[in-house]
C-alpha cells in the first residue's frame, strides 16, 4: 500500500455514512432474504386474522402482527431496514394499531434529535482529523495487534461508563475512533471484515453493559430502583449496586473479548494485525506527519470538549444553572457552535447525517411505543409468566433463572429500556411477593440485566448508530447478542448461588 | 335552641363517621350491552350494614324497566333524591355474603347516534360516580360489548395508569366470546368516580389483506429467485464470508 493509498483510508470523508453501502450477501443471508417476504407475511397474516385473545385489545393485535412482520423483515433484510420501518409505520395506522399522530410523532423523540446532533458532532471530529489523531495514537500504543486493540477499547468504555450516562453520547464519542482504527485493520464501509464486525459489536456490548455496572448507568436502573424501594420497601445504594453487578459486566465484557475474535467472528492470523504496508512505522510516520495539533483540531476539541463536559456534569447542572442542560440539550449547544459561520467548523453540507437510519430508528421506537400503548407488550408477559404457572411450592432458584433468562431476552422485542423496566420489573416484585420470595432477590438481579441491550440494531440507541457503519449484519447483530445473552443469564445464575449469596442478596440453599 | 340541634347533628354525623369507617362496601357492577342499545346491569354488593337499615347505592343509567333482586335480598327499588337516582337494596344483612341484583336498562346507549370514526369505531363512555355520603372500598366496573364487537383500545381511564403506578387500573375481559373492558378502584369517598373511555368496533375484518398478501407472497416467491443468485444484492452489511 503506498503511502498515498494509507492516507485515503485513513480519510473518512470517503466513507459517509450517509451512503448506504450495497454489497454481495452470503448464501445464507440470500435464502434469508428470499423467504423473509412470505415468512413474515405468513406470521403477519396468522396473527392479525386469529379471533383477538382474551385480554387483548384489537389495536394490541393488530400492533403485534405488524411488529412480527417488521422484526423478520429487519433481521432477514429482503427490503432495506429503513423501508421496513416505513412498512411497520404504515401498517400501525392503516389497521388502527396506533393513531398516525403518534407513530408521524416519533421522529420527533429526544432519542432522534440525539442522533442527529451526535452525528454533527461525530463530523466534526472527523473533519477536523481529532479522531483520525486519537485513533493513530492508541493503534500506535496499542493496535500492534487486534487483542490489546480490543482490550484498550474494552478499558476505554469502562472508563467512560461512570462519567458519561448517556450511552449514545458514547457511542458518538468512540464511534469516529472507532471508524478509523477499524480502517487501519481493514475493515471499512465498504469491505468489513471480522475485525471490524469484533471492533464494533464488542464496542455496542461494552458502551450498553458498562451502563449496568452503574446504578446511575441509566434512567431505567433508576426507574427500577423506584419500584423496588417503592413495592419492596428496601432502599438499594449506589455501592449495593455497583460492588454487585459491575464484576458481573467485566467479566461478562472479558469472556465477550476472549471468544469474540476466537469463536464468533474468527480473526485469522493473517488480518490480526494493521492491514498496511509499512505496518506499525508507516502509522507512527503519519501520526508524526500530523504534528502539532491544528487550530481546526483544536476549536473541535473545545467545541467537543464543551459537549463532553455537559454530558459529565449533568448532576450538578441544577446547582449551577438552575435547570438540568440533558445530553440532547448539550448536544445542541455544541451543534450550533459546529455550525456557527465563522465561528463554528462544518458547513450544513458537511455533516455526515445518516437519514436512513433516523427513519429506521422511528419505525422502531414506533412499534415499541405502540407495543406499550396499547398494552401488548403486558399482555404479552403475562401470557409468558402464567404459562410457566409457578405454584406455591416451587423452589426460589427455578423462578429466579426463569425471571433473569426472561428479562434478559425479552430486549430482543423491546425497544426502550424504560418501557421493558416499568412493565417487568412490578411483575416481578408482585410475583415474589406472591410466591414468598424476597422481592428484592428476584428483582435487583433482573433490573442488572436492564442495560443488555445488544441482540438488534433496534434494541437501543448506540445499536442504531453503530449499525451505520455498515461494518456489521443485522445477523451479524443477532449471532453475537444471543450469544453473549446467553453468557449474561449464566454468569448472573452462577452470582445468584455465589457472589450475590455473599452480598445478601439471594437466599441461602 | 340551634345550638342543640348543631350538636346533635354533630354527634349524629360522627356516629355515622364511625359506623361508616368500619364498614366495608365492595361494588362490582356489569354492564352487558346489546346492539339494540340496551343492557342487562348487575350489581353485586358486599357490605356490613346495620340490621334493619338499608344499603343506598348510587344509579347514573337511565331509568331500568325491571329490578330483580336475587333471593339474598328482601327487596330493592330505585329512589329520586334531588333529581339524583339511588338503588336502595334491603337485606338480612351479612358482610360475607355477597347481594345481587339484575336490572334490565331498554335505552342504555344509543349506538346509532354515537360518531362512527374511521375504521368503524366508536366511542364508548363508562362513568361511575359515588353521589352517597358511604365510602365505596373497592369498586369493579366491567362493561361486556355486543357479539361481534371488539375493544379497539382504551383512550382514557380514572384513575390513570402513570410511570409511578404501572399498574393498569383497568383489562380488557373476555365473557363468554364477547369483549369487554373493566375498571377498577378504591376508595370513593362522596363525588368520587371512575371512569373508562374506549373505542370499540365491528370484529370482521376484510379479506382483502389476507387474499393480496398471499398473492404477494406466492408472486415473490415466483419472480424474485434471482434473490438467491451469488451476484444479487444483499442487505446493506452484509458481505465478506465469514472465516
Amino acid at each position: 500500500m503506498t503511502e498515498r493509498a494509507l492516507e485515503d483510508l485513513l480519510d473518512l470523508d470517503r466513507h459517509k455514512l450517509s451512503v448506504e453501502h450495497k454489497r454481495k450477501a452470503t448464501a445464507t443471508e440470500r435464502w434469508m432474504k428470499y423467504l423473509g417476504v412470505p415468512v413474515g407475511f405468513a406470521v403477519f397474516l396468522m396473527l392479525y386474522y386469529m379471533p383477538t385473545p382474551a385480554g387483548l385489545t384489537a389495536g394490541g393485535q393488530a400492533i403485534i402482527a405488524s411488529f412480527a412482520l417488521a422484526l423478520i423483515w429487519w433481521i432477514a433484510e429482503p427490503v432495506p431496514t429503513y423501508v421496513t420501518s416505513l412498512v411497520l409505520m404504515t401498517l400501525l395506522i392503516f389497521l388502527d394499531g396506533w393513531d398516525s399522530k403518534n407513530v408521524l410523532g416519533v421522529l420527533g423523540f429526544d432519542v432522534i434529535w440525539l442522533n442527529v446532533l451526535a452525528f454533527i458532532l461525530s463530523s466534526v471530529l472527523i473533519k477536523t482529523n481529532l479522531a483520525k489523531r486519537i485513533a493513530l495514537s492508541l493503534v500506535v500504543r496499542f493496535g500492534y495487534s487486534v487483542r490489546p486493540m480490543l482490550l484498550s477499547f474494552v478499558l476505554l468504555q469502562l472508563c467512560l461508563a461512570p462519567l458519561i450516562p448517556a450511552t449514545a453520547a458514547r457511542a458518538v464519542m468512540t464511534l469516529p475512533i472507532m471508524l478509523v482504527v477499524g480502517a487501519i485493520y481493514g475493515a471499512t464501509p465498504g469491505q468489513p471484515n471480522n475485525v471490524g464486525r469484533n471492533l464494533f459489536l464488542q464496542n455496542l456490548l461494552g458502551i450498553n453493559i458498562f451502563s449496568s455496572g452503574f446504578m446511575t448507568g441509566s434512567t431505567a436502573n433508576l426507574i427500577a430502583l423506584a419500584f423496588i424501594a417503592n413495592m419492596a420497601g428496601t432502599k438499594v445504594y449506589y455501592t449495593d449496586w455497583m460492588f454487585a453487578n459491575l464484576p458481573i459486566a467485566m467479566l461478562a465484557m472479558f469472556v465477550a473479548w476472549i471468544i469474540g475474535p476466537t469463536l464468533l467472528f474468527r480473526v485469522r492470523p493473517a488480518d490480526a494485525h494493521p492491514q498496511i504496508s509499512g505496518g506499525m512505522n508507516a502509522l507512527q510516520e503519519q501520526l508524526r506527519k500530523m504534528g502539532g495539533m491544528s487550530p481546526q483540531e483544536k476549536k473541535g476539541a473545545l467545541i467537543f470538549g464543551l459537549v463532553v463536559f455537559l454530558w459529565v456534569t449533568d448532576r450538578f447542572h441544577m446547582q449551577w444553572f438552575g435547570f438540568e442542560i440533558d445530553a440532547v440539550m448539550a448536544a445542541m449547544i455544541g451543534a450550533i457552535i459546529t455550525l456557527l459561520p465563522k465561528i463554528g467548523i462544518l458547513k450544513w453540507n458537511e455533516a455526515d447525517i445518516p437519514w436512513h437510519l433516523m427513519i429506521f430508528s422511528a419505525g422502531a421506537y414506533a412499534g415499541g411505543l405502540a407495543l406499550n400503548d396499547s398494552g401488548a407488550a403486558a399482555w404479552v408477559v403475562r401470557k409468558i409468566f402464567v404459562a410457566f404457572n409457578f405454584g406455591t411450592d416451587v423452589s426460589f432458584w427455578t423462578v429466579y433463572v426463569i425471571v433473569i433468562a426472561l428479562m434478559m431476552y425479552s430486549h430482543f422485542v423491546f425497544t426502550s429500556k424504560t418501557m421493558r423496566t416499568i412493565i417487568l420489573i412490578p411483575f416481578i416484585i408482585v410475583l415474589a411477593q406472591q410466591l414468598g420470595f424476597n422481592p428484592v432477590a428476584l428483582a435487583l438481579p433482573a433490573a442488572f440485566t436492564i442495560d443488555w441491550v445488544i441482540g438488534l440494531p433496534i434494541s437501543a440507541k448506540p445499536n442504531v448508530i453503530l449499525f451505520t457503519t455498515g461494518q456489521y449484519s443485522v445477523l451479524d447483530n443477532l449471532k453475537y447478542g444471543i450469544v453473549i445473552a446467553t453468557i449474561g443469564v449464566i454468569l448472573l445464575t452462577v452470582a445468584g448461588f455465589t457472589w450475590f449469596r455473599v452480598l445478601g442478596l439471594t437466599p441461602a440453599f | 335552641m340551634v345550638a342543640r340541634r348543631l350538636i346533635y347533628s354533630a354527634v349524629l354525623l360522627m356516629a355515622g363517621a364511625a359506623v361508616s369507617a368500619a364498614d366495608t362496601l365492595d361494588v362490582h357492577e356489569q354492564i352487558v350491552l346489546h346492539e339494540s342499545g340496551a343492557a342487562d346491569v348487575t350489581l353485586t354488593v358486599l357490605a356490613s350494614v346495620p340490621p334493619g337499615r338499608e344499603l343506598v347505592l348510587p344509579w347514573s343509567h337511565s331509568m331500568p324497566d325491571s329490578i330483580r333482586p336475587d333471593d339474598t335480598l328482601t327487596h330493592a327499588a330505585l329512589r329520586v333524591e334531588h333529581g339524583l337516582h339511588f338503588l336502595v337494596l334491603t337485606a338480612p344483612w351479612d358482610a360475607e355474603r355477597p347481594r345481587r341484583v339484575r336490572l334490565s336498562v331498554p335505552s342504555f346507549i344509543g349506538w346509532s347516534s354515537l360518531k362512527r370514526t374511521a375504521f368503524g369505531n366508536v366511542t364508548v363512555e363508562h362513568t361511575f360516580r359515588n353521589t352517597t355520603s358511604r365510602r365505596i372500598d373497592r369498586y369493579r366496573g366491567d362493561v361486556i360489548l355486543p357479539e361481534g364487537y371488539v375493544v379497539t383500545s382504551v383512550v382514557s381511564s380514572i384513575p390513570e395508569q402513570t410511570e409511578k403506578d404501572p399498574v393498569a387500573p383497568y383489562e380488557i375481559l373476555e365473557d363468554s366470546g364477547r369483549s369487554g373492558v373493566s375498571i377498577r378502584t378504591a376508595k370513593l369517598g362522596l363525588g368520587d368516580g371512575a371512569l373508562i373511555t374506549f373505542r370499540c368496533k365491528p370484529a370482521a375484518k376484510s379479506p382483502i389483506l389476507l387474499v393480496a398478501l398471499i398473492l404477494a407472497g406466492t408472486l415473490y416467491l415466483m419472480f424474485f429467485r434471482d434473490v438467491l443468485k451469488e451476484n444479487g444484492n444483499g442487505p446493506p452489511a452484509a458481505q465478506n464470508a465469514q472465516s
